[in-house]
């Protein structure tokens, strides 16, 4: 059994932690770099005191379980992995113990929070709230098990597709710009709707600041413009798809200022939420015609990250650097009064320039967007 | 036909092939060499996926470089292993790949049906074996009237008759004016096609046999 959890180990746990330290770095950064010992201990006192906040760090939990099930999901499906689905045949003692061992691993963090919930539990005589926290994170570590070995005995399992799916797939075919929206929503669920949740927010946060006190449009501009920042990550993995996944697209005669627009077109569909969000809050001193300026201005964001990753191929980690300082950026210039529609403006051309010279020059890297 | 002068492919500034000057006229030409000797990053080359140094024109002087559209129109490029998204079925790639390529829906429907792709045509790419994938390769790249087709490792995986499909195909274009160039680690003396030229790419170059 030990050689078959080292396998596990390898290929899931470890993998699992490699491929998303960035994100790891990122909690670790909030967690030990913006919240004070003392700030822990609080926020640990307020989880405990009621079950209705102790919902808060268990739906945490649920969006980390299901994390994980992506990812095991999506390593499971790689070619490479394949012959991880030999295990099928091991003794269903032996399988269930192996992957109950490496999914308690890969819930290590939320295993840790719990123990320190459960200590604060304990200190503060809250103990009703000891079984509660053990159960949950059971039933996600079982969750976890359960799908993975669930993946793993049913090897090759015939994809089926829905009735109405069939039936549209049958009447028309996808238009180009829905090709990647799809894409990613599969590929990565859970940042699309991370993404979309926190930017709506954003944008609903700041404009109900309008209702409290008087602003000018600079606040409202800097949350539309953190909201749109937050969707560089789809700009980011649209390269990927259209230079590995949907590779062909390089071949075709596709004219630069079609290839433009259709990008426009792809992230006006990904960006509805944000866009609706910005009409529906329209805070009272914000006029339509800001608004119109500030979706170009997100959309000219769009476009100048997209045509830089021509001028070189980025990995993630350096792609969210830029992003980083850039933002530090429009935020001093917002400030200033720099108008959003100038920004705007000299960021399209700006990207049309950009992309226009680097387009045919560019060159995807397999090895530096291998983990992309 | 195709005209290839002071090609030279670097990665990472080490340089991976080099041609000086190179005639390919009508017909088939079969480019041989062994694995990594750069056989894919040729294809791509001239398929317009990968920049390079030099340049790469048809006869009447359009040019990959200058002409990045025009010259794009008139080639078409099937991978040794073909990726296409798991969710986007035959259908929805062939119609997108027509739309681009101006062609009409009677020609769409004649290559599905040559490659026999009618059968999973609005399958998700993610239900079909390698072979099918290969067959989807296949019809994408004789979509339209391309003057030049690239078919990398174009037998692997297909089985018998969608080979003989392929040859007859093959032979078909050539007498239409088309050229193909093709790479197989198969001889092509063991099948019926007629090679007008052979070429190997080794030490960095690419010869003529």
């Amino acid at each position: 059994m030990k050689s078959v959890v080292s396998i596990f180990q390898k290929v899931l746990a470890k993998e699992f932690y490699r491929t998303n330290a960035g994100f790891f770095l990122l909690v670790v950064g909030i967690c030990f770099g913006f919240l004070r010992g003392a700030e822990h201990i609080a926020l640990a006192q307020y989880f405990i005191s009621s079950p209705i906040l102790l919902i808060v760090p268990v739906f945490t939990w649920l969006l980390y379980a299901l994390k994980i099930i992506l990812f095991n999901d999506a390593a499971m499906k790689k070619d490479a992995n394949q012959f991880l689905y030999i295990s099928a045949t091991l003794p269903t003692l032996t399988l269930s113990t192996s992957l109950a061992m490496v999914s308690l691993q890969q819930l290590m963090p939320a295993i840790l929070y719990g123990g320190f919930l459960a200590a604060m539990a304990y200190a503060n005589n809250q103990l009703q709230v000891i079984p509660e926290v053990i159960i949950a994170l059971t039933f996600f570590a079982l969750l976890i098990i359960a799908r993975l070995r669930w993946t793993i005995l049913h090897i090759n399992q015939e994809k089926k597709t829905g009735l109405i799916i069939h039936k549209l797939t049958t009447w028309f075919a996808r238009p180009y710009v829905l090709f990647y929206p799809e894409w990613i929503v599969r590929a990565q669920p859970l940042m699309v709707f991370g993404t979309k949740v926190f930017a709506s927010l954003i944008i609903i946060g700041v404009s109900r600041l309008y209702d409290f006190d008087t602003y000018d449009e600079r606040l409202f501009d800097m949350g539309c413009m953190l909201a749109f920042s937050f969707n560089l990550l789809l700009v980011f993995y649209y390269q990927r798809f259209e230079n590995f996944h949907f590779s062909m697209m390089r071949s075709l005669p596709i004219a630069l200022p079609q290839r433009l627009i259709n990008f426009i077109f792809i992230f006006i569909i990904l960006q509805m939420a944000e866009i609706g969000s910005m009409i529906n809050y329209l805070p009272s001193g914000v006029t339509v015609f800001h608004t119109i300026f500030l979706i170009l201005f997100g959309l000219s964001i769009d476009l100048m990250f997209y045509a830089g990753m021509h001028f070189r191929d980025r990995t993630m980690e350096s792609f969210v650097n830029r992003l980083f300082f850039m933002t530090i950026a429009w935020i001093v210039l917002i400030l200033f009064q720099v108008p959003i529609v100038l920004m705007a403006v000299v960021q399209i051309v700006l990207a049309t320039m950009i992309y226009r010279k680097y387009f045919y020059r560019f060159e995807f890297d397999a090895e530096i967007n291998s983990e992309k | 036909m195709l005209t290839i002068e002071n090609f030279s492919k670097r990665y990472n500034n080490i340089l991976i092939l080099e041609i000086k000057h190179l005639i390919f006229g009508n017909g088939v030409y079969w480019i041989k060499g062994e694995n990594g000797s750069g056989k894919t990053t040729l294809f791509k080359s001239i398929a317009g996926i990968l920049p390079f140094d030099g340049e790469i024109l048809f006869e009447d002087g359009t040019s990959l470089r200058k002409n990045p559209i025009d010259y794009r129109k008139r080639i078409s490029y099937s991978e040794a292993e073909p990726l296409y998204p798991g969710f986007l079925t035959a259908k929805d790639i062939i119609r997108f790949t027509a739309k681009v390529k101006e062609i009409s829906s009677a020609q769409q429907e004649q290559h599905t049906r040559t490659f026999g792709v009618e059968e999973f045509y609005e399958k998700p790419c993610e239900a079909y074996s390698s072979g099918m994938m290969k067959k989807l390769a296949l019809t994408l790249a004789f979509l339209g009237e391309p003057k030049l087709i690239i078919l990398d490792e174009p037998l692997i995986t297909l089985d018998e008759n969608a080979r003989r499909v392929l040859f007859a195909l093959v032979k078909e274009s050539v007498g239409k004016g088309t050229t193909f160039l093709l790479s197989s680690h198969q001889s092509m003396d063991s099948t019926d096609l007629e090679v007008t030229g052979t070429f190997t790419i080794k030490n960095r170059t690419i010869q003529s046999e």
